[in-house]
């Protein structure tokens, strides 16, 4: 599942896949792979991309059932 | 109790010791054919299995991870650096292995000219295959790089 959350969070801070890939110190690849739903990142991963961002682990990645 | 089979430390840990594996057995099939090549002195029949055994390997692992999208070239070391400086310690290397196994061997027939023509012949020939072999590695690698880079452009612009 597409997490467009952290996509539109990454918007919002005026940041492209290269500059959150930077801060967080992984690939643009990794970044793509993880907002289009294609790859499952630790759980150390999430917090730094959630530091980097300004959101909480529940903002990001907390899937709500329907 | 659920069942353990997909616990993901555990799963994650054989495939580090696969990983760790696999790579002593390259090192072990190296170590063989330099042994039987430049200490025994043997033909290349005898280790012509470990040879194809190492190198195919060594393929595979290029090919997947070029095909995976992994970039083999560091942020630092990027492109012409890295391929001469890769070049030339590959062509350092197989003049000085080569040249000690060729010196053992025919060691008191050469004068000294000779021996640093030869070396220096093997030098620029190792540097020269080593330079071709790593260019086409570079250039495969950008290539796939740059189709990822639009791949994630697109991905990027649709939102």
């Amino acid at each position: 599942m597409k997490n467009i959350r952290m996509k539109v969070a990454r918007i919002e801070r005026e940041m492209k896949q290269e500059d959150l890939a930077q801060v967080v110190g992984v690939t643009r690849q990794t970044i793509g792979l993880i907002e289009a739903g294609k790859y499952n990142p630790s759980l150390k991963l999430c917090i730094a991309i959630c530091k980097a961002l300004g959101k909480t682990l529940d903002e990001l990645f907390w899937e709500e059932k329907q | 109790m659920r069942d353990l089979i997909q616990d993901e430390r555990t799963v994650a840990q054989k495939r580090k010791i696969g990983s760790d594996t696999c790579n002593l057995l390259l090192l072990a099939l190296m170590i063989a054919i330099l042994v039987q090549q430049f200490v025994f002195n043997l033909p290349f029949a005898h280790y012509a299995a470990e040879f194809i055994c190492f190198f195919g390997a060594c393929s595979y692992l290029l090919i997947r991870n070029i095909r995976s999208g992994n970039d083999l070239l560091s942020r630092k070391n990027t492109g012409v650096r890295f391929v001469v400086l890769n070049s030339l310690v590959c062509g350092l290397t197989i003049c000085v292995v080569t040249g000690i196994a060729n010196y053992a061997r025919y060691g008191d027939n050469s004068s000294p000219s000779i021996w640093l023509i030869t070396f220096a012949i093997t030098f620029l020939c190792g540097t020269a295959a080593a330079l071709l072999g790593f260019s086409i590695v570079c250039y495969v690698n950008k290539k796939k790089q740059k189709t990822i880079e639009n791949e994630l452009d697109e991905e990027e612009d649709k939102l």
